[in-house]
């Protein structure tokens, strides 16, 4: 399953009115349409509540649109720094929750293809409660690499760590991941 | 069996079509929000702005009316080019006039010291007076006092307007009827000073210094009033005992008898008309001190720009650009003070929004841990 090809299909945003400088640098309308699931699916995973997830995205593109004129593309991609507004706003909502939730990973609005095995089935299930056990950490690494599909570049950003570093929080994050799906 | 990382990219969470129908409407409509109240009172002021810009235009032409009005009205010849003349280093001359009389003790009114009363014995006094010409006549003495009055006024103006100052104070002491005793202007280089003593009448003494004073920017001014009520007094007790002397000898001289006894008496007689002449002559004089008061004027050409009237008593364009450079140095000090106020706060406003940052930061990671 390709991710790229669920991302927001017949999206009818107009290009918004911002300076011509940037513009060239940041097309807002082409980064909501490559970038609304995946930034649902990045909340969602780190809040583990599907409500929260909406609202924070429809809170992080506001923003964005709002600071778009802010956006200076040497200092890193349209995604990096979109997520870096996504994050912010996802944290901020675990502050104003005070306490974590014990809820589990929302699942897939769709419903399994008939033809698709049991035991595939089985093992999406276990990847899920696996996920939603790990720290809120963890969790956003993973989401933000295979969720969100951003590079070690882009996740370095994001994070605030070095491109090494967030690297190694990848593999240790899976590492757990992986432990976590065989206990 | 899939591996790990495409099985996680399976499990990633979908968003309802629903919600993303009207995500998709908001970003189509760029997230349309209510506007603050600051920036909607804002935009009604934007939306007001010609009319505001129109009031503010009328505003200010009709003030500069009023003030170009004020700064003319009853100035006459030396009224001053712009208001900043006369914000003199001394107080108005009613107000010292009446300071410096108040601490005299005497506190003579104006018209107590404008001048020597004369007593019954005018018409002898002014019958061999020996009082000199003066070129206007001077005002009539008052009956109860005698004050003699000076004073001493240094204006300052632009080196090359002191000509210009001289020449209509010499004007406005001519118009009080009063005279110029010595006047001098020396320029050397780009100074330029002149000095004058001036005799004016002293019933009008304060409104001479008040005109003067509005020639130029005053720099000092003082008055002295010293009275000489008894001196007179004395003097002319002198004066009729010398003439009772005159008259003995003559009387005498008339029943004299012998050659030898006129001759003696004539003698007598001349001295005694000498001594009646010389202290008719102090009289006379020590009137005439207390008529006229004296003005010690110095005039300097010390200052840069904006100072003074114009000789014509008109506006020019170099009074203009005085002004406007004037207006430029009080609109430079102003924005000097006003960055020495809000620097500091500027300042502290960004290590503020630093800080908070910082803070907010580590707040969010803390979330995260404990998420």
């Amino acid at each position: 399953m390709d991710s790229q090809d669920d991302r927001s299909t017949g999206v009818t945003a107009h290009t918004a009115t911002i300076p011509a400088t940037a513009t060239r640098a940041l097309d807002f309308d082409a980064l909501y349409r490559d970038a609304r699931d995946d930034v649902f699916a990045y909340a969602a995973t780190l809040l583990r509540d599907r409500g929260a997830a909406e609202d924070v995205t429809a809170q992080a593109f506001e923003r964005a649109y709002k600071r778009r004129s802010r956006f200076d593309a040497r200092r890193g991609t349209p995604r990096a720094w979109l997520f870096g507004i996504v994050r912010n706003a996802a944290l901020d909502e675990l502050r104003r929750r005070k306490r974590a939730s014990v809820a589990e990973l929302p699942p897939p609005i769709a419903e399994p293809a008939p033809d698709e095995a049991a035991e595939l089935a089985a093992e999406r299930d276990a990847v899920r409660t696996a996920l939603g056990t790990l720290a809120a950490r963890d969790r956003e690494v993973i989401a933000l690499k295979y969720h969100a599909e951003l590079s070690n570049a882009e996740l370095a950003d994001v994070l605030g760590v070095s491109p090494t570093n967030a690297g190694t929080m990848l593999h240790r994050a899976m590492t757990k991941l992986r432990e976590a799906v065989d206990a | 069996m899939p591996d790990l990382e495409t099985l996680v990219r399976e499990v990633r969470p979908e968003p309802d079509p629903t919600w993303t129908a009207r995500m998709d409407a908001r970003a189509a409509a760029h997230f349309p929000s209510k506007p603050p109240r600051w920036k909607q009172a804002l935009q009604t002021t934007r939306d007001h702005m010609l009319a505001i810009g129109a009031v503010a235009t009328v505003s200010t032409a009709l003030f500069a009316v009023v003030m170009v009005g004020v700064n003319y009205e009853g100035g006459g010849d030396e009224e001053p080019a712009s208001g900043s003349t006369m914000s003199a280093d001394v107080p108005a001359s009613e107000e010292l006039s009446e300071d410096s009389m108040g601490s005299s003790g005497a506190a003579p009114t104006a018209e107590e010291k404008s001048a020597p009363t004369r007593s019954g014995a005018d018409s002898d006094f002014s019958d061999e007076s020996a009082q000199p010409s003066t070129p206007a006549a001077a005002a009539p003495p008052t009956r109860d006092r005698a004050v003699i009055s000076s004073a001493e006024l240094m204006l300052s103006t632009t080196p090359d307007k002191v000509a210009g100052v001289n020449d209509r104070a010499i004007q406005v002491v001519d118009a009080l009827g009063g005279y110029v005793e010595t006047s001098s202007v020396s320029t050397s280089g780009r100074n330029a000073s002149a000095t004058l003593t001036v005799k004016i009448p002293s019933a009008k003494l304060d409104e001479g210094i008040a005109r003067l004073s509005r020639l130029a920017h005053v720099k000092s001014r003082t008055q002295q009033a010293q009275d000489v009520t008894d001196q007179r007094s004395a003097l002319e007790a002198a004066v009729r005992d010398a003439r009772a002397d005159r008259d003995g000898l003559r009387a005498r001289l008339a029943k004299a008898t012998t050659d030898k006894d006129r001759t003696r008496l004539r003698a007598q007689l001349d001295r005694a008309t000498r001594r009646v002449t010389q202290r008719q002559r102090r009289v006379a004089e020590l009137n005439h001190e207390v008529s006229y008061a004296s003005v010690e004027l110095a005039i300097e050409g010390d200052r840069r720009s904006g100072a003074g009237a114009p000789p014509a008593g008109r506006w020019t364009p170099g009074d203009a650009i005085g002004d406007a450079v004037r207006v430029l140095e009080v609109i430079a000090g102003v924005l000097v003070i006003a960055l020495a106020v809000v620097l500091p706060i500027v300042v502290i406003g960004i290590l503020a929004a630093l800080a908070g940052r910082v803070v907010t930061r580590r707040r969010r990671e803390r979330a995260l841990e404990m998420a």
